[in-house]
């Protein structure tokens, strides 16, 4: 396959740097579930069109020839094909069943999770990671108080509902786990009405059920990327 | 592709259709251009390249050194085999006024040699600098691989014996 290089865009300034700060927030991110990441801010024309930036740093971050990935219909753009396979070189697969990575445009457009790779009991870690763009996430303040101190910058960054325009609604889950000392509470945003934050816990609930198989979470918007491994247990807060 | 240029040498001048040329690679005769830019005397082309060496550029990819596998037919029809890993430096550039995007890939380490090899191939992608680039760069390092050649040629001329056959018989 070759590339049209005029649709390529931008990837990582210093692609060795940039990728190991990426990688160790992505890495605190999932070890302390429902904390949020900052992955820096990059110059919006790095981003394809329809990819958030801390998607889009993800996909930078973690995919390689190695990583198989399967992409909703919104984010299969040329420019986003051209640029995953300059930057990455990484297999772009049309089935999710055998994706190790699946990036996700939006809620609506989920595969059933119960169709992507779980892992096997041997080797639970071959299951699929999905990166799930969404609305808006905040962090509700930690309810326990800490015990020990939380990486700061990487820590609890609430964000202000007001900056989301046109999403009237947000839906809180109670997160319990490994990485939790107590509870933690996440917020996410969604019009009225909107059934895909229910839906989604019920397969976050699901998910849970098969551990140690089962499906990791990454839950991106704007800069920001919240994880929700199999660990996690999910609850309507 | 089709744009008019001014080159009359093959390298030169923009295909009709890929490999019209000549050219007998999957590359065509992007691909041609790019072999003389990398076997080229890095200090030449950039001395060839300085009136360019300002243009606004960005990186798609900074030049970065890896390995790649060399690969060889036996007798050049057997099947392949992986004959041996050899060093290479990559980069990408893109153009900020007309955005044509150029590559540079040159054996060894040497990365200055990679973004000179990037930045011609990527004027000459821009029809507004091709035929310039051409003139004063393409047709140079044509000349120069030319007279090299001949040289080679010539060296080797000197030692040929010639061997005669007396007619026998009548």
């Amino acid at each position: 396959m070759e590339v049209d290089l005029s649709l390529v865009c931008r990837g990582f300034d210093d692609p060795v740097k940039d990728s190991q700060r990426s990688f160790r927030t992505i890495l605190n991110a999932l070890a302390r579930p429902g904390t949020v990441g900052h992955l820096d801010a990059m110059n919006l024309d790095r981003a394809p069109a329809a990819w958030t930036e801390s998607a889009w740093r993800v996909a930078m971050t973690l995919l390689d020839g190695d990583t198989r990935v399967w992409l909703s219909p919104s984010l299969a753009t040329p420019v986003a094909l051209a640029s995953l396979r300059f930057h990455t070189s990484c297999p772009v697969t049309q089935n999710p069943r055998e994706a190790d990575f699946v990036f996700v445009g939006g809620p609506i457009e989920q595969p059933d999770w119960s169709t992507l790779r779980q892992g096997e009991p041997e080797f639970p870690d071959l299951s699929a990671t999905i990166v799930l763009q969404v609305p808006g996430i905040e962090v509700v303040e930690p309810s326990s108080p800490s015990g020990e101190a939380p990486s700061a910058p990487n820590f609890a960054a609430s964000v202000a509902p007001s900056v989301v325009p046109n999403i009237a609604s947000s839906s809180t889950w109670e997160l319990r786990g490994p990485g939790i000392e107590k509870t933690q509470l996440i917020r996410l945003q969604h019009a009225p009405e909107d059934p895909w934050p229910e839906q989604l816990r019920h397969a976050m609930v699901a998910n849970r059920a098969t551990f140690p198989l089962g499906v990791d979470l990454l839950l991106v918007w704007r800069n920001l990327v919240c994880a929700l491994p199999r660990s996690t247990r999910v609850a309507a807060g | 592709m089709n744009l008019p240029d001014a080159c009359d040498h093959p390298l030169g001048s923009e295909p009709q259709a890929p490999n019209a040329q000549g050219s007998n690679h999957r590359g065509g005769i992007r691909g041609d251009r790019l072999s003389l830019l990398a076997c080229s005397d890095p200090k030449i082309l950039a001395e060839l390249l300085m009136p360019w060496t300002k243009t606004e550029r960005t990186w798609l990819r900074r030049p970065e050194t890896g390995l790649v596998m060399v690969q060889g037919r036996t007798g050049g029809t057997g099947t392949r085999f992986n004959l041996g890993e050899m060093s290479a430096t990559r980069c990408t550039i893109r153009l900020t006024a007309c955005g044509s995007t150029g590559v540079g890939w040159v054996s060894g380490r040497n990365a200055q040699h990679a973004e000179s090899i990037a930045l011609a191939d990527a004027l000459l992608q821009s029809s507004s600098h091709r035929d310039e680039v051409c003139a004063k760069v393409i047709e140079p390092l044509i000349t120069i691989r030319q007279t090299a050649l001949e040289q080679a040629a010539a060296l080797a001329a000197s030692t040929r014996v010639e061997f005669f056959t007396m007619t026998r018989g009548g």
